[in-house]
């Protein structure tokens, strides 16, 4: 399926949009300040080569906007033959067998099995959402080890925990003077499967919420 | 985005008609269709099965769970 708009109508910012010309800031503390005002900080800026906005898309405007980087692919997501025929398989919901390559799912303990499939048909990696191939990106080798087992690709993903917020005087909802950083934007099937997925990111029950 | 030719024999510039893509979800598949702005049929681009076949009464009644499989997805050189 396809996974970007070729439409060439680029003026409005989506969720899900991939752009570029953007920085990523990454403020570090060794620990909670216990008396204001502080200097005790760093603050790593990184020039990441594509971004991806992930404000809703009503919720885009007023000069702010959420970004998050697009990283590489882990070299063992290529160990599963599931997700290395459609890498974009990792963004769905899929049985527990699919998790794992073959050979480590029968090896898993009987008892393990049972459990996991206690889960149904549901997500994995719930911090990932991964981007199709596209010439624009930059071709790599998941592993620099073994460049023939893990051949090289032009897929990323982002990290939902990798998420952070930029100001920008031209970020608008429905401007036009950042058509020159929007590089595609998702289908709408793609642009609801990442809705889907970050949804659940943040729906989880955590075990000790349960009752 | 302009996307302009010009004509070298006559100098005469002409602007090839601007197109988008739209997405038509057909029970189990999906097709991608081309018009033009102005909403006329162009061509298919595109017809795939869909992968996400589930209504959203199905989805909302999904396991709220997850696969916590990440210990097995440890790499140790992705450098």
């Amino acid at each position: 399926m396809t996974f970007y708009e070729t439409s060439l109508k680029y003026d409005l910012l989506r969720f899900g949009d991939v752009l570029r010309g953007y920085i990523v800031a990454s403020p570090k503390i060794t620990e909670p300040f216990t008396v204001i005002p502080h200097s005790d900080y760093q603050i790593e800026i990184l020039n990441p080569d594509f971004v991806v906005v992930l404000s809703p898309c009503c919720s885009i405007g007023d000069s702010t906007i959420l970004l998050s980087p697009l990283i590489k692919l882990k070299k063992s997501f290529f160990d599963n033959p599931y997700f290395s025929s459609d890498m974009t398989n990792i963004n769905r919901r899929m049985t527990p067998q699919q998790t794992l390559p073959p050979e480590v799912w029968d090896k898993l303990p009987l008892d393990e099995k049972k459990k996991r499939e206690g889960e149904g048909f549901t997500y994995s990696f719930l911090d990932n959402f991964v981007f199709g191939e596209h010439e624009i990106f930059s071709p790599y080798f998941p592993s620099e080890k073994d460049k023939v087992k893990y051949r090289e690709t032009r897929q990323y993903m982002i990290d939902f925990k990798n998420t952070y917020r930029i100001s920008c005087d031209k970020i608008k909802r429905n401007g036009t003077d950042l058509t020159k950083s929007k590089v595609f934007q998702l289908t709408v099937p793609m642009r609801q499967e990442l809705r889907d997925k970050i949804a659940h990111f943040y729906s989880r029950i955590p075990q000790e919420d349960i009752i | 985005m302009e996307n302009y030719i010009f004509d070298d024999q006559t100098g005469n510039t002409t602007f090839p008609p601007r197109l988008k893509n739209i997405t038509v979800n057909m029970g189990a598949f999906s097709a991608i269709l081309q018009l033009t702005e102005d909403d006329k049929f162009v061509g298919i681009v595109e017809i795939s099965e869909k992968k996400d076949f589930m209504s959203i009464d199905q989805k909302l009644s999904m396991p709220q769970g997850y696969h916590d499989v990440d210990k097995f997805y440890e790499d140790s050189d992705s450098k």
